[in-house]
């Protein structure tokens, strides 16, 4: 049956308190730096003070000005005093879309760096605002929270955490990963998560690119000195092997092996969910951003990634899709990439398959940073790039397949 | 006679207590500028009560009680946290938040939502649960941790001390223990606070002392070689102590308040000379102080919109545009002392960089005085035929020693007037006193 909703399925409310402090060092190497301009981007005079010099750049660098100003909005947004605030500047973007529903991830940046020390808020107290989010009124109808789970998480099982708020009064709908954030996803400490999953069919949002945000802290604090690593859940899988061979690989290679970047490949790597799904076969599980644009638009040979882990995530994504029945993709964040969207577009139209496994999704507010990757842009450029019959697969029928669970039987 | 306190070394002394005190408040004010801007005493009070709930297992009341409407409206902006709550908003505002915590929702397939749940009697007739058992529930439901055990030992005193006490509450015990430890942690705070500002204070102490170009050293051999500079700030000094004496006792002021005042007492922009040593430091803050300007206009509109969130907002604003004026103020104080400090080119550090080399005209290779460039040598020339004391003479030379001494009179500057305005102001009231005491009283003939 053809769903009425128009769903986001990828989109995030969480503010600068939810942040670690750290957080910025991602963009910005140097810790001190990182805290200090996160501070000083929060203050609207700053950005008043800032004006006059956008203004000279807007002649002397266009481009570059763009991104600052975008950069400066990205923070604004986090800095926001509730989740509920940023929930609703990204539905404004919606409000003329009739009857819709928004998917928000919460985001467990609690184990970013095991080794530093922050004062942020938790992921118990996230969960526990969106929780009375979900509880508004005003909010009941269009929000619809994912949970997110790691297998470093100390306060409670895994297990017992998602069966706490993936219910019907609690409201959560699904769960959320972030391997890059520091683990492996075929970790045994999330086989009781898997099993549940698969066996109430609840949805899976797993991010999906070698970029983004990443574990910040050092691999010895992670992996161990010497490369001990956590046991897996299907250990003897025949695609274990080159699993470990390639993190051995990594292990081994002197000149990036203290690269973050490259580790986060490794943790997020798409081969690592083979054993995950051959054990679980049924999971309903979404690769989140397609890979990613740089994976979308790469040659077939290039340079930029040692032999060892040299895929093409969107191809290794694709053939998941393919073979795996109850698996997705949405194009979250890559949305934001015209050339990107165009070969996605194409292999829309050419892979029968594609048409029940794509889900519209933004990334929000992530994509502020790029070039028409506000909301309003976000959804425009979907609107405009896809015909009606495939808005109507995407954004409607496809999400609420993937939505539904036998915890919520009708979303 | 003339006893010790009239000596050349006394006074210098005093000279310097003096210039410390004012460089110290103008740290003290810039400091409070950027503490202004950056809302630090609101991060500093919302770390503090993140902290007293953080147990990494539970949910952080602490950092819940944001959310609650009575705590956002004290925000001045959605990025702002408050400044102060009160011991009473924080025990009123927690105990609702845990009370809420153990409120139970379902999922009502009828109106296909999730809907709070009451409690209700044999007859179906809802049941009013008093906030002290909701409380108490809240925290019941929490993980075992010591913040649910003290929070639980709260609620056992307070039901004791309702029970031997029949004009008292259980809600009101309760509230009684929550501000007390609110406050006790408050008073904690206090102390942090004064750790960070401390670090603070070094920091633009440094700042202060390297854009001023402010040599220690350099500032008291100037003072103790200069009768008629030393005598002016002798009286200074005895103005500023005698003005700081009268607003000590002041219950009503700050530290930063009682000192300025002292300061603005004295009027000693109208006692000195002028001088354009700091003329380029004063511009930026001018700047500045066109945004104070700004500030004030915002002000008056906002003033007159009967709204206690933008009364709020406007004192803030008002304190930010009053920090901006201060520091203004003890810029052109401390210019008006007429000391060697300031970035000269005809001045060491600058003067030590000039070369022998008159034929190159390129920028700091040689001194601009009176708008004429000469080399080094004609300046050392011109001092020592002006009969200038040896020491300036041989400050004016580049010497690794120069420059050893130079580095530590920075260092010296940036420490002291890290102390902080309260030291100086009292150690100036201090030294004043004594040279008051150790004066032998003028006597007449007629006696």
């Amino acid at each position: 049956m053809a769903s009425n909703r128009f769903t986001n399925i990828h989109s995030h409310i969480f503010t600068s308190t939810e942040v670690p402090d750290y957080f910025l060092k991602t963009i910005i190497g140097n810790d001190w730096i990182a805290r200090n301009l996160n501070s000083l981007f929060q203050k609207k005079m700053t950005l008043n003070a800032m004006k006059p010099i956008l203004w000279a750049m807007k002649a002397i660098s266009p481009n570059y000005r763009n991104s600052i100003e975008r950069y400066i909005e990205f923070i604004q947004i986090g800095a926001s005093s509730t989740q509920g605030e940023i929930f609703d500047r990204e539905a404004s973007a919606y409000s003329g879309i009739g009857n819709y529903r928004i998917v928000v991830l919460t985001q467990m940046l609690d184990y970013l760096d095991v080794n530093s020390k922050s004062n942020h808020k938790r992921i118990q107290t996230q969960v526990e605002e969106v929780v009375q989010l979900k509880r508004d009124a005003n909010y009941q109808k269009r929000l619809y929270p994912f949970l997110s789970v790691d297998p470093r998480m100390t306060f409670m099982e895994p297990i017992d955490w998602v069966q706490k708020y993936i219910s019907k009064d609690m409201g959560f709908y699904g769960i959320k990963m972030y391997p890059a954030y520091g683990f492996f996803p075929f970790d045994a400490r999330l086989d009781p998560v898997y099993e549940w999953a698969e066996k109430y069919e609840v949805p899976i949002m797993t991010h999906c690119t070698r970029g983004g945000s990443w574990y910040l802290g050092t691999f010895d604090s992670v992996l161990n000195k010497g490369g001990f690593m956590a046991p897996g859940l299907n250990e003897d899988h025949a695609s274990m092997t080159k699993i470990r061979g390639r993190i051995n690989s990594l292990i081994a290679d002197k000149d990036k092996h203290k690269n973050n970047k490259y580790w986060c490949n490794i943790f997020g790597h798409i081969e690592n969910y083979e054993p995950v799904l051959a054990k679980y076969p049924n999971l309903k599980i979404c690769f989140a951003h397609m890979g990613g644009a740089t994976e979308i638009l790469r040659p077939k040979k290039d340079k930029s990634y040692p032999k060892y882990f040299d895929d093409n995530w969107y191809e290794m994504i694709l053939d998941k899709l393919a073979n795996h029945k109850n698996t997705y993709t949405d194009i979250s964040y890559t949305l934001s990439n015209e050339k990107a969207m165009a070969r996605i577009k194409s292999d829309y139209v050419d892979k029968d398959f594609l048409k029940y496994k794509v889900l519209y999704g933004t990334d929000f507010f992530l994509t502020q940073v790029e070039k028409k990757g506000d909301e309003p842009n976000m959804l425009s450029t979907f609107l405009q790039l896809f015909d009606q019959a495939s808005i109507q697969k995407i954004a409607y029928d496809n999400n609420e397949n993937y939505l539904k669970s036998k915890i919520h039987p009708t979303p | 006679m003339s006893s010790i306190f009239d000596s050349p070394i006394f006074e210098t002394v005093l000279s310097m207590i003096l210039v410390c005190a004012m460089l110290s408040l103008l740290v003290s004010s810039l400091t409070e500028l950027i503490n202004s801007y950056f809302n630090e005493r609101g991060k500093q009070l919302y770390n503090t009560i993140s902290k007293l709930f953080d147990d990494n297992v539970n949910i952080n009341f602490g950092q819940l009680i944001y959310n609650h409407p009575m705590v956002t409206n004290l925000r001045k902006d959605n990025k702002t946290y408050p400044q102060y709550i009160s011991d009473a908003m924080f025990s009123q505002v927690m105990i609702e938040v845990v009370s809420n915590f153990a409120r139970e929702y379902k999922y009502d397939e009828e109106k296909k939502s999730i809907v709070m749940q009451v409690a209700k009697d044999a007859n179906g007739l809802p049941v009013h649960e008093d906030l002290f058992t909701r409380f108490k529930a809240g925290v019941e439901k929490m993980e075992h941790t010591s913040i649910k055990l003290l929070l639980l030992n709260m609620a056992d005193k307070a039901t004791s001390m309702a029970k031997g006490d029949s004009s008292t509450s259980e809600i009101a015990s309760l509230e009684k223990q929550l501000k007390q430890w609110y406050n006790d942690q408050m008073d904690r705070m206090t102390g942090w606070y004064k750790e960070v500002i401390k670090k603070k204070l070094l920091i633009v102490g440094f700042i202060v002392a390297i854009v001023l170009n402010v040599n220690a050293i350099h500032v008291f051999q100037t003072i103790y070689r200069n009768p008629q500079l030393r005598s002016e700030l002798t009286a200074i000094s005895e103005r500023v102590a005698e003005n700081y004496e009268k607003v000590k006792s002041d219950t009503s002021l700050t530290d930063l308040q009682k000192e300025t005042k002292a300061m603005q007492m004295s009027k000693i922009i109208s006692i000195k000379k002028d001088s354009t040593q700091l003329s380029e430091i004063k511009d930026a803050l001018g700047q500045m102080q066109k945004l104070d300007t700004a500030f004030n206009k915002i002000i008056s509109k906002v003033m007159k919109l009967d709204s206690i969130d933008k009364i709020h907002d406007s004192l803030r604003r008002i304190k930010l545009a009053e920090d901006f004026k201060n520091t203004y103020d003890r810029i052109d104080e401390i210019e008006a002392l007429g000391l060697p400090i300031g970035w000269k080119l005809n001045e060491p550090p600058l003067c030590w960089l000039a070369t022998k080399d008159t034929a190159n005209k390129k920028f700091l290779h040689r001194i601009l005085i009176n708008n004429v460039f000469i080399n080094r040598d004609s300046l050392i020339t011109k001092l020592k035929s002006d009969h200038i004391d040896k020491y300036f003479i041989n400050y004016v030379k580049p010497s690794f020693w120069n420059w050893v001494f130079y580095l530590i009179g920075i260092c010296i500057t940036a420490f002291s007037v890290s102390m902080g305005a309260p030291f100086w102001f009292d150690l100036l009231l201090k030294f004043v006193n004594i040279r008051k005491a150790g004066k032998k009283p003028l006597t007449t003939t007629n006696d």
